[in-house]
């Protein structure tokens, strides 16, 4: 708001002198300038508060956007941002705008998503500029790079995009270190000037004035925003942000205000990359992309290098570096270059699936209806990568773990149990049965909590080996390739302190690995002053069953008496689940036992219900009437014990200040009525389209995405049109009741589901019951 | 014959629009089209302004000329008031094209012509390609002088000399301005004699329609001489001096002096028509909660049925009551200022007497900035609350969700706050799913189900919007006829009604939660058949209407 203000105010003396101070690129505020600066801000902040009457917080304000750094940064990029490659450029004038209309008081209410589309845009652009540098120079002669490359290319995040501009920039500039005094591979090339300036703006410094001085701490990051000096560091901060938002944790205007800072100070400190464009040919017109949109340019010396639609990278307008194509495309049926034309990016790049996305309308398209699909197949094989080296066959699950158990309470009773099964049942295969909701997942994960596989830092245990899996839709984890990998790599790591070599792919060979692993590790276990080979796996009921092979099908026949199983699933009220037990006929019946205290899983009791609301209140004094009214609502359902599921959404809620423990009348008085209520305040717009995708998650049996649903609802409403972009502004708001694998999302619990549809016949099951004779 | 390019008609535009096309003129012609995004959408920003600006002036002249009255457009005029008494911070393009629309509307609704000729033929409708496509084009281009291709840029141009034609009255409705040596007319070649000789307290610069003038005051000023036009903002302080208009003026210094808590609506309260609660219920359920308990008692009960009656009930029997009671009364409305928790919470101060809305200086502070701030506030009576023997009765508590203008809280906050400080409170609401949970001690729920005060129900039905939504008129109906009905069985009722237009279960879900201080729920326990066979005890909620009278 008093930036505009300022600028307004100076005279044509001192707007000319502003010019030549912001006409360089340079990032770097210099004395003269900051004394200018100084002294025009000093005689309008003057004149202002002499001619009208400014409140205390307006001054403030005024003293914090004339920062003399804040200032020179807003002159600095309107100058500067027309020269950005284009269509970076478009999305970080857009930013840079809306920031100032914010600030005379306009509502943007996608601001914060124009803010991630831009960082996305930017990390995208200089990954997909940085491949194609080492592609050129190098000739995707390094295996570890190819792999990585290729890796990204299959389901790019953010991050990976990152990860991958800093891994290749280093690894390009090693090269030219390595060859010191020698004039090297990548010197000969003038693409070395892109690679020496990406690698100097990613470790340049930025200044996050005003902000570096209150050291103020973001929500969404963990690092105070005072620790964050380099482009490389912001980057990775504003990606964190990028995360929050996406998932729907809760992020404030102040959150937005401080990332819009970051990304203002990498935009600047990143402005020497402007020298940098793309370029296409159409038929017989040659277009820059430069700037707010696409500009004709008339007999530029670079064409005669180029084929047509072929986009590439320039430097100072006329030096053709190398082709960008076909990471990043033009429609191939276009005879023209305007505004309105998409430029797309590799979304999904493997020979299976080919996605592209463009940033400037939000089109998504697949590789072959674009037409680059066969110029990607050629590609792709120009960037060879060792067999089985794309892989990490071991299953991080850390983060599952911490989630659920958080505010672990109870279950001492199945603890117990299974410790003693664990010494007492050997060659045995212990079941643990539930109800949804009930809590098995917790106990699972608690397992892993007391009995971790690896330490801390990263080295083997001592004693027994527990061994884990949990099976969920996410990365595939409900294959069984998927969990006998994670198993032989996790047994590799407990007998020789390291993942050894990737497991096979061949789910027979990997069988018989497993079983032969487990069977004949008796001395590793006595090397290791242990017993017993623990399996546990979890959620057996969220298996895949397609195909032959299914998780529960994949446990072992025979297990030695050093081996004992544990393994959970979900039954219903009759303690049945036919699907997963039908799966697990092979195993010899003498050997297998359910727990006692798990057939099925009770509640919890009303000491746990007291210990988990005193642990949640974080030592405040609850009233005897708050516990009461929560055990009389969690175990409403249940014969004198309450609902674990009940509990943890009141614990959600309680976080989110949506339920208060002093006040027991805002506690929902039953599950049902706190999803009633969830429900009744989503939002209806667009004839209720986020009951429609949240139904329609319900009915189905697998993840969905944005992608998916506007092709959904177009088919359904055939009067409306509904982007991707729709679709997501829709989602967003809704964002807790769903969870996220990458950019697909089913619903957050089954409990939810059911609440929503019912009970629903799984279509696979039904199949396969119709198969059977 | 184009605006733009008729420099001849362009000159009489107001000076300062003048300026800013000639501006652009030039560009074009020396510099070349490619180089004027920025000058073009200069245009567009004074443009705007400009026609915001008279908008306000019209309104103003409406109010004089007795053609609107202030109850017609109030919270209009609180947001220009609001708007350009901060000079800090100028309006931006979009809040003129807002403003310019809502009172648009107004003249709209009440079938008025504007002053300025083909002010009011423009669309200002959010549909508006025209309008849409500038805002699209000054959005683009301003701060910073980016290229652009240049058919997109003559776009712009043209469409805005297309609006700009569209009011002739810009370039052909002559400005008077009372100088020093008496009243002259602006003209391209400076100022001329006026016909316009009158004397209106504070009115020195006017528009002229076939010898009938409307004063531009206070939206535009000029220097001493007449010679420069100035597009003002106001100062806060001297804001209710300097809007020129009497009846405003007056409504203005009141809505001020209530804002800041000096406000007693008891005598509205009073003459609220009021049936008389019978004597058990009073004694059972109202008798209990007059005496200071330091708690939050939450009293529910349907529109019509008499639970309206305890505001003005408990008012005059305090009138009467000789105990050590302190009262306090609040009755919120809709859209008014009684939904202000700013103001709810000055009025509780200026009711304990606790001075802790004043400065060092002893004068009153105005604004509430942010929620940390009020809670401090609430927080600091806190003491006075818990020592006192105030009662709080506030009735309307379920139009109490929403905030009032632009504060960032609402009065359930700040209930919620005094249930946290002991205050001894009465709430009265209509039964209702909130967004925001209600905090309180002990829920009452009024006995009386049948209709005693059809006004009350009638402002129910109003706020619910009953009558311009058919949907909710068609749900009403199918429980009048068929009561005891669940989700599902109304939804099958109204596909049956209408078999052409299938329902969406959540959308009548909605509705019926929507009209819940119509309706009284049940809960019927049912057997559902599952997919084994065997069917299992369920409990589904059922909808009536409170009473047979609602659909009447």
């Amino acid at each position: 708001m008093f930036f505009t203000k300022w600028n307004d105010s100076l005279s044509q003396t001192d707007k000319d002198k502003l010019k030549k101070f912001t006409d360089t690129q340079s990032a770097t505020l210099n004395t003269p300038c900051a004394n200018f600066i100084q002294t025009t801000v000093q005689n309008f902040s003057t004149g202002l508060q002499n001619e009208q009457a400014l409140t205390v917080d307006e001054v403030t304000q005024l003293e914090k956007e004339l920062d003399p750094i804040y200032v020179w940064r807003s002159a600095h990029l309107q100058a500067h941002l027309k020269d950005l490659p284009y269509p970076l450029s478009r999305k970080a004038i857009d930013f840079i705008q809306q920031r100032f209309r914010m600030e005379e008081g306009e509502e943007f209410p996608q601001f914060p998503y124009l803010l991630t589309a831009t960082v996305s845009l930017m990390v995208r652009q200089w990954a997909i500029c940085s491949i194609q540098a080492y592609i050129t120079v190098f000739k995707g002669n390094d295996p570890t790079m190819n792999t990585l490359i290729v890796q990204t290319l299959r389901q790019p995040t953010d991050n990976q995009w990152w990860s991958l501009v800093r891994s290749l920039t280093q690894w390009m500039m090693g090269k030219t270190k390595k060859s010191k005094g020698n004039k090297n591979i990548l010197d000969k090339h003038p693409i070395s000037h892109f690679v020496l300036e990406m690698h100097n703006s990613i470790k340049r410094k930025i200044n996050l004035s005003p902000l570096e001085k209150s050291h103020e701490i973001s929500t969404y990051a963990k690092k105070p925003l005072s620790k964050l000096t380099t482009v490389e560091q912001s980057i990775k901060h504003l990606l964190d942000f990028r995360n929050a938002l996406i998932h729907a944790l809760k992020i404030d205007d102040d959150d937005v205000d401080k990332a819009s800072i970051v990304l203002e100070s990498v935009l600047e400190a990143t402005l020497s990359l402007n020298r940098f464009h793309l370029a296409t040919k159409i038929g017989l017109d040659e277009y820059l992309l430069q700037g707010l949109f696409p500009k004709l340019v008339e007999s530029p010396n670079w064409t005669s290098n180029i084929e047509d639609k072929e986009l590439v990278l320039l430097m100072d307008e006329q030096t053709y570096l190398c082709t960008i194509s076909p990471l990043m495309s033009l429609a191939q049926d276009i005879d023209s270059l305007d505004v309105e034309q998409e430029i797309f990016f590799i979304n999904a790049g493997s020979l299976n699936l080919l996605k592209y996305v463009g940033f400037v309308n939000g089109e998504h398209k697949d590789g072959k209806s674009l037409g680059a699909y066969d110029q990607f197949k050629k590609y792709i094989a120009s960037i060879p990568v060792p067999q089985g080296a794309t892989d990490r066959p071991l299953i991080d699950f850390s983060d599952f773990v911490t989630d659920k158990t958080k505010n672990f309470v109870g279950r001492t009773d199945v603890l117990d149990e299974i410790h003693e099964c664990v010494s007492t049942r050997g060659g045995h295969y212990c079941f643990l049965q539930a109800l949804a909701g009930m809590g098995k997942s917790a106990i699972m994960a608690r397992l892993l909590q007391l009995h971790p596989y690896r330490t801390d830092d990263n080295k083997k245990t001592d004693g027994d080996i527990w061994l884990y899996h949990y099976c969920m839709q996410n990365d595939g984890r409900d294959q069984a390739i998927t969990a006998l990998r994670s198993l032989i790599t996790q047994m590799q790591f407990a007998k020789d302190g390291n993942e050894g070599k990737r497991p096979s792919m061949k789910v027979d060979d990997l069988k018989e690995e497993f079983q032969g692993l487990l069977n004949t590790s008796q001395k590793t276990l006595e090397n290791r002053g242990g017993s017993k080979i623990v399996v546990v796996i979890d959620a057996l009921d969220e298996a895949s069953f397609m195909g032959d092979d299914s998780i529960p099908s994949c446990i072992p026949e025979y297990i030695a008496d050093h081996v004992v199983f544990i393994c959970s699933y979900r039954v219903d009220a009759n303690c049945t689940n036919t699907r997963v037990q039908n799966h697990l006929q092979h195993l010899p019946k003498e050997k297998v036992y359910t727990f006692e205290n798990a057939k099925p899983l009770r509640g919890l009791d009303k000491n746990n219900v007291y210990t988990f609301i005193n642990l949640l209140s974080d030592g405040e004094e609850i009233q005897e009437s708050t516990l009461e009214h929560i055990w009389k609502a969690a175990s409403q359902d249940l014969t004198d014990a309450a609902d674990p599921f009940y509990l943890r959404f009141i614990a959600d809620g309680v976080e989110k200040n949506q339920y208060f423990l002093k006040h027991p009348e805002t506690i929902p008085t039953s599950l049902n009525g706190a999803f009633e209520k969830m429900w009744l305040s989503l939002p209806s717009d667009r004839n209720f389209l986020a009951h429609r995708l949240l139904v329609t998650l319900g009915i189905m049996r697998d993840l969905g995405d944005d992608e998916l649903f506007a092709e959904l609802f177009n088919r359904q409403f055939p009067g409306e049109s509904f982007t991707v972009e729709d679709i997501a502004a829709i989602r967003r708001p809704i964002g807790k009741l769903l969870s996220y694998d990458g950019d697909r999302y089913g619903l957050f619990h089954d409990r939810f589901k059911y609440f929503l549809v019912g009970e629903q016949p799984d279509p696979i099951e039904q199949a396969l019951q119709t198969k059977q004779p | 014959m184009s605006v733009l390019d008729t420099p001849s008609t362009y000159t009489n535009c107001p000076p300062q629009l003048t300026d800013k096309i000639r501006e652009l003129d030039y560009e074009r012609t020396h510099s070349g089209i490619e180089t004027t995004p920025d000058e073009t959408s200069e245009v567009i920003e004074s443009l705007f302004e400009h026609l915001g600006r008279l908008w306000m002036a019209e309104l103003w002249h409406a109010i004089e000329t007795k053609t609107l009255t202030i109850q017609d457009c109030d919270t209009i005029l609180l947001a220009i008031i609001d708007n350009l008494s901060q000079p800090s911070r100028p309006l931006t393009t979009g809040r003129w094209v807002s403003f310019s629309r809502q009172i648009n509307t107004i003249f709209k609704e009440h079938q008025l012509s504007s002053f300025v000729e083909g002010l009011d033929t423009i669309d200002w409708g959010r549909d508006n390609e025209l309008i849409e496509r500038i805002m699209e084009f000054r959005n683009r281009f301003a701060h910073g002088s980016f290229e652009a291709p240049v058919d997109l840029i003559n776009a712009g141009y043209n469409d805005v000399n297309a609006l700009i034609q569209q009011v002739p009255g810009l370039w052909k409705q002559q400005w008077h301005v009372l100088t020093t040596v008496g009243w002259r007319t602006i003209t391209e070649n400076g100022l001329q004699d006026s016909v316009y000789t009158s004397e209106s307290n504070g009115v020195d610069l006017v528009i002229e329609k076939k010898g009938a003038f409307m004063s531009l005051t206070p939206f535009f000023t000029h220097s001493n001489d007449g010679a420069t036009i100035h597009l003002p903002m106001w100062k806060p302080i001297t804001v209710t001096e300097g809007l020129q208009q009497e009846q405003i003026t007056v409504w203005h210094q009141k809505y001020r002096k209530e804002y800041a808590g000096l406000i007693n609506r008891s005598d509205i309260i009073k003459t609220r028509s009021c049936s008389n609660i019978p004597e058990a219920v009073w004694q059972d359920i109202v008798s209990p909660l007059l005496k200071p308990n330091h708690q939050t008692t939450l009293l529910v009960g349907h529109p019509g049925t008499g639970v309206s009656d305890i505001l003005p009930s408990v008012l005059r029997h305090s009138q009467q009551d000789t105990s050590e009671t302190q009262w306090m009364f609040w009755d919120v409305k809709p859209f008014d200022l009684t939904q202000s928790a700013g103001c709810f919470v000055r009025a509780l101060a200026e009711t304990l007497q606790s001075g802790v809305f004043t400065d060092k200086d002893g004068n009153k502070t105005k604004r509430y900035k942010d929620l940390k701030e009020l809670s401090k506030q609430i927080n600091s009576l806190g003491t006075l609350l818990s020592n006192s023997n105030l009662v709080i009765v506030i009735d309307g508590l379920q139009y109490a969700h929403l905030s009032y203008r632009f504060e960032p809280h609402t009065m359930i906050d700040v209930c919620n706050w005094l249930t946290e400080l002991n205050a001894s409170l009465i709430l009265i609401h209509h039964p209702a799913e909130n967004k925001t949970p209600i905090f309180f001690t002990s829920q009452v729920n009024w006995p009386i189900h049948n209709i005693i005060d059809q006004r009350d129900l009638d402002n129910a039905y109003k706020w619910l919007q009953v009558e311009e939504t058919p949907l909710y008129q068609n749900v009403l109906n199918t429980l009048h006829d068929k009561p005891n009905s669940s989700l599902f069985e109304i939804c099958d009722a109204l596909d049956a009604d209408d078999p052409t237009a299938p329902v969406f279960e959540p959308e009548i879900e909605y509705a019926l939660w929507h009209l819940r201080p119509l309706l009284s729920t049940n809960t019927e326990v049912v057997q559902i058949e599952g997919q084994n066979q065997l069917s299992t005890p369920e409990s589904i909620r059922t909808w009536s209407t409170f009473s047979n009278e609602v659909t009447q």
